[in-house]
């Protein structure tokens, strides 16, 4: 049994070196070739091929060049759309390249996915670009039909884009939501009238009276049933006396 | 559309129209100031024309690194976010309607 499990276990190994081997091989297949691939394998998953599954999240794990691909993209259409934009004005570019950075700061967190991040470049580019047509209608002097016709339909391509984008990266916020970093705890501030002793009557009251256990409830003990903001109170008072 | 010799006289400026009923109709100018006026207002209509057509393909040519960039990127994108949601068994139907976690999915 032992000589036969080890034949098994080989056997796995070599199959896994064998498809770690044909991913690696991946790497060296053009940009049209993967997506290709990826096409195929999302067409199986479509028909609801179970079998498909696991080899598309194997897919996107192991392809990192899609990804990264992507990303270089996003960055490049968006230095393309400032230079666009901005054209010799330095300072402007500096502006809008810090407005960029900061909208991707605001958009995302530590814990964003990778596919969140892209959608959040995706979104930035396509606002850069309707941004640009918005400009360029507004500086143009007036022109003729067929400019304006040319540049409606632009923008209206543009703008449909956009709005794409934020629903894409909308549908990904609520489907699949990234775990947002908790936020710092808020500093419990007690604000106390100060030096005012008749402030302190409610709370000594609350002591005096602690509640009256109802069927099956447990007695509270002195320690749970301190007042907080009467302790502190006293302790207030303590120090203004001495 | 020119000039045309009618007989022994001419030649004279004649420019065809189409009219809204389809047919085609001979314009007469003469051979004075209202034809050569008439060709000048042509010449300076076609030089427009070709001025707009050269403006839009410079236009086009200026933003379409940037756009074909963008392009890429939202195709790529798209891509993985469908490659992405499938895996996690979502699934839509063909009108790209909303997305729906497929029932009796395991991870």
């Amino acid at each position: 049994m032992e000589n036969g499990g080890n034949v098994v276990d080989s056997k796995n190994e070599d199959q896994q070196l064998n498809q770690e081997e044909a991913q690696e091989g991946n790497q060296d297949i053009t940009q049209e070739e993967g997506e290709a691939e990826l096409r195929e394998i999302m067409a199986k998953a479509k028909q609801g091929d179970a079998s498909a599954f696991p080899g598309l999240r194997f897919y996107l794990k192991r392809n990192e060049h899609l990804w990264r691909r992507c990303g270089d993209m996003a960055v490049q259409s968006q230095e393309a759309m400032i230079r666009l934009i901005t054209g010799k004005d330095k300072y402007l570019q500096e502006c809008l390249g810090y407005q960029v950075n900061s909208m991707k700061t605001e958009m995302t967190n530590e814990k964003t996915s990778t596919l969140e991040w892209l959608l959040v470049e995706r979104v930035i580019s396509t606002w850069l670009q309707v941004n640009y047509l918005e400009a360029q209608d507004a500086q143009q002097s007036e022109k003729s039909l067929r400019w304006a016709q040319f540049h409606l339909k632009k923008l209206n391509a543009a703008h449909q884009r956009h709005l794409k984008s934020i629903a894409t990266l909308a549908t990904l916020k609520k489907l699949m939501p990234s775990q947002a970093p908790e936020p710092p705890p808020a500093e419990q501030t007690i604000t106390v009238p100060a030096g005012d002793p008749d402030s302190v009557e409610p709370a000594e009251q609350a002591q005096e009276t602690p509640p009256t256990p109802k069927n099956g409830q447990k007695v509270p003990s002195q320690q749970e049933g301190l007042n907080r903001i009467a302790a502190l109170l006293d302790a207030n008072f303590m120090q203004t006396n001495d | 559309m020119g000039w045309e010799k009618r007989g022994q006289a001419g030649p004279y400026y004649y420019r065809s129209v189409r009219l809204p009923n389809g047919k085609v109709r001979k314009l007469y100018f003469g051979n004075g100031v209202v034809a050569y006026l008439e060709i000048k207002r042509i010449a300076e209509a076609k030089a427009a024309l070709q001025a707009e057509k050269q403006a839009i393909l410079k236009e086009q040519r200026r933003t379409a690194e940037a756009e074909q960039l963008v392009d890429e990127l939202v195709e790529l994108s798209s891509l993985l976010f469908e490659a992405t949601m499938l895996s996690a068994g979502y699934w839509r139907g063909r009108d790209y309607g909303k997305w729906r976690k497929r029932r009796g999915f395991k991870e």
